[in-house]
């Protein structure tokens, strides 16, 4: 409002040099030295973020997925509102792939004991969490160093479930399901991220079971760990 | 499986604490501090023994005490029983009275209980820094003026054949520079005509504490050759018959707090070693701080340049390159009061080059003070090339300010500071981005004053509605609506001063026409003035 009031002033104020002027440069410092309320060290901040990141812990017997490979990517936004130099709090909004690739075993139960060239389990999530943030450390308007702590709930928006395998004249099939109904749609955990910068490393563990409980069906990973870009 | 998972857990958030624990430290984990101490007792000093010759003659010539309470050695008695009790003893300041030592939460507490410290401040906090930007950064640029015309009008623009003429390139003047390192130089011809008569007194990397400095960077080549360096066959500097000093203090992109403890300990070792001109090509902003406190009194290496500047040294430093981004303003130390902060311009024109820093400061002071050509022609580490920056606007001015005080060698270094603000341009016009103009030695040496080069007339019309609006006319000379004899636009520089001494508004305008601008008079608020500038000559008018 302030910054609005003062362009408004000094706009009238450039109205009353009339002339054809040809300006090669003009400043108003009134309006250019008005310091920001929104900054990566100051009251509010948000920034989006990309992230990669893969399962750490292998899934429930009947279940693994291979490793290492590239299991999540997400695209978000993330508040911060500072509470104090040392500490802050926020909420981060995003979309995010979980892609889990089966291993093709024996002891495979989920979704079938069916042993495929490939086979995936896909899930298109909307995701929305809530940190509390200590900071560390002298730093001027940066983030700098923090350790986030928070959780975080999942809506599964679709599921898809891939399978690659070849028919006996070798031909190669690949078969996406869709439509189904074993997954649970709202997930949660907590999550942990440890950032410099706008390097950010994290992991989370999802505490909710990802299929109904009553199907019985093996767990997948429940830690994923990984690393964030902040891209602002 | 749900206890394996668990531990799994277990051990990734044990991870990540363990690698914040020890950058960050809990109570018992070592982190960086600045001890001050209350007093220098017991200490014997002789400035003869410990100052080099050129010290003691430029503290008789800026008419200082051969030393002060700021020179005395810090006591040894108070550095062991710290040392004693710390985990490591860094390194100690003399003019700062302090230590800077590696210590946990619990040390710290014992040795605040000593009658002799007078206070302990967290220094840097061992963090893990991965810099956003860097002052260094060069803006290697393809452009529309060739490196040969860059190359002349870098060190012509400011008067170069005249100094050279008078015989003016620094001889006797011991210049100090604080860089990323001189990868390269050793070796550079563009500095074989300094290396042959032995013009590199010492050096220090103040990062490794070793003398070799050839390495880093050619950042601090590069600010070198706009010195005194010399260039396919001409001087890309002015000072080419100076001393110098080189000394590393930067570290590079990593860009820790330390780097502002080198640069104190540099200026110290400058000091010591008989300086007369500093030149610091650096600046620090929001990786450290926030716009507010570029007071001059805040950052530690702000308030290390201002004690250097107290010594009789000239510290010339970069506004900075933030002009373009959100930061905008000068950086630490160039917020600094006794630090002579030069702004960047255009090579084409005396006006502003896009990235360089705003003034003023928090506090409202000028800043920059004068400016010199913001991109150069100058030394890489093999070869040359044409680079952007404040960075090079600064040893530029910093080459002329040393032949300025060859010429004029009786002036202490705050004389010199007013004198070299006083030949500027478009002094004593000034305004936050190009402060008191580009350099002149025709200004410096010869006295010039400037004559009127424009009236202002009051002029008044009259609406249907009879109602009267007044102005102020501007009307330049007719020569000056033309172009100049470079076939360039003549430009005249305006600002609106209110009440308080300070800008709201300032302007550059090419003048085309005779009156090529006019000021409603009853726009502007009792008190207010309006300062016009062309060719050097300024009005200034009060509104009523």
């Amino acid at each position: 409002m302030k910054k609005l009031f003062y362009s408004i002033t000094l706009l009238i104020g450039s109205l009353n040099q009339l002339s054809a002027q040809d300006v090669v440069f003009k400043m108003d410092p009134a309006v250019d030295t008005t310091e920001d309320k929104s900054g990566p060290n100051l009251k509010n901040y948000w920034h989006p973020y990309i992230s990669f990141g893969m399962c750490i812990d292998p899934g429930s017997a009947g279940a693994t997925v291979k490793q290492p490979h590239l299991d999540q990517f997400s695209f978000g936004f993330r508040y911060k509102n500072r509470l104090a130099e040392h500490l802050a709090v926020g909420l981060d909004i995003s979309y995010n792939v979980n892609d889990y690739s089966l291993k093709q075993n024996a002891s495979k139960t989920l979704p079938d004991t069916v042993q495929y060239k490939k086979q995936g389990m896909i899930f298109y999530n909307a995701q929305v969490g809530a940190y509390i943030r200590f900071n560390f450390g002298k730093r001027g308007n940066t983030l700098g160093n923090y350790l986030d702590l928070g959780a975080y709930g999942d809506y599964v928006v679709s599921h898809v479930q891939f399978t690659k395998f070849n028919l006996p004249d070798g031909s190669i099939v690949r078969a996406r399901r869709t439509q189904l109904d074993y997954y649970q749609k709202i997930n949660y955990g907590l999550l942990a991220r440890i950032g410099f910068k706008k390097l950010v490393i994290y992991g989370q563990y999802r505490l909710s079971d990802m299929f109904y409980p009553s199907l019985k069906m093996a767990e997948l990973p429940r830690i994923q760990a990984g690393i964030q870009f902040i891209l602002r | 499986m749900k206890y394996n998972t668990m531990y799994r857990l277990s051990f990734i958030l044990g991870f990540f604490f363990l690698q914040i624990i020890p950058l960050n430290g809990f109570s018992q984990e070592v982190n960086k501090y600045w001890v001050f101490f209350k007093n220098k007792p017991d200490t014997v000093f002789d400035p003869f023994h410990y100052f080099d010759k050129n010290t003691i003659a430029r503290r008789v010539r800026n008419h200082l005490p051969l030393y002060d309470w700021y020179d005395l050695p810090v006591s040894n008695e108070y550095l062991s029983i710290v040392q004693k009790n710390c985990s490591k003893l860094k390194t100690h300041s003399r003019w700062f009275n302090a230590a800077v030592i590696l210590a946990t939460d619990s040390q710290i507490s014992i040795i605040n209980q000593f009658a002799f410290i007078d206070t302990i401040e967290q220094a840097n906090p061992l963090t893990l820094q991965i810099a956003d930007f860097t002052e260094f950064e060069n803006k290697l640029e393809l452009n529309k003026i060739s490196d040969d015309l860059i190359l002349d009008s870098q060190t012509k623009r400011m008067g170069a054949d005249l100094l050279i003429e008078k015989g003016l390139t620094g001889k006797g003047i011991r210049i100090a520079i604080f860089d990323v390192g001189f990868s390269g130089a050793d070796k550079h011809t563009a500095f074989q005509h300094i290396r042959s008569r032995n013009g590199i007194l010492k050096t220090w990397d103040f990062v490794k504490n070793e003398e070799n400095v050839w390495k880093g960077g050619w950042h601090g080549t590069a600010v070198w050759s706009c010195i005194a360096g010399k260039l396919n066959g001409r001087w890309s500097g002015l000072a080419t018959d100076a001393e110098f000093l080189l000394a590393r203090t930067e570290i590079g992109n990593k860009e820790p707090f330390a780097e502002e403890e080198y640069w104190v300990s540099a200026a110290e070792w400058a000091d010591k070693n008989g300086a007369d001109i500093i030149n610091s090509s650096l600046g620090y902003t929001d990786s450290r701080y926030f716009p507010r406190q570029m007071d001059g009194k805040t950052t530690f290496i702000t308030r290390g340049a201002n004690l250097a500047a107290k010594k009789g040294m000239l510290v010339v430093n970069a506004a900075g390159n933030e002009g373009d981004s959100n930061w905008r303003i000068v950086a630490a130390p160039a917020d600094a009061d006794s630090v002579l902060t030069i702004g960047g311009v255009e090579p084409c024109c005396d006006y502003h080059i896009s990235f360089s820093s705003y003034g003023p400061t928090r506090d409202m002071r000028i800043k920059p003070n004068v400016c010199a050509q913001g991109r150069a022609f100058c030394a890489k580490e093999n070869g040359e090339s044409n680079a952007d920056g404040t960075s090079f606007a600064s040893p530029l001015a910093a080459g002329f300010a040393a032949c300025a005080w060859q010429a004029k060698r009786s002036l202490s270094n705050m004389q010199l500071f007013d004198e070299l603000q006083k030949c500027a341009s478009l002094f004593p016009y000034f305004d936050y981005a190009h402060g008191y103009g580009v350099l002149s030695a025709d200004r410096f040496l010869n006295n010039i004053v400037a004559t009127p080069s424009f009236v202002a007339k009051k002029a008044s019309t009259t609406s249907e509605t009879g109602d009267s609006t007044e102005y102020i006319q501007i009307e330049v000379d007719d020569k000056f609506t033309t172009t100049n004899p470079e076939g360039m636009d003549y430009l005249m520089y305006y600002c609106i001063v209110n009440t308080s001494g300070g800008l709201d508004s300032y302007t550059v305008i090419k003048v085309h026409e005779k009156i090529p601008v006019q000021f409603k008079t009853n726009a502007y608020s009792t008190g207010t003035k309006l300062r016009i500038s062309l060719q050097g000559y300024m009005s200034e008018i009060q509104f009523k």
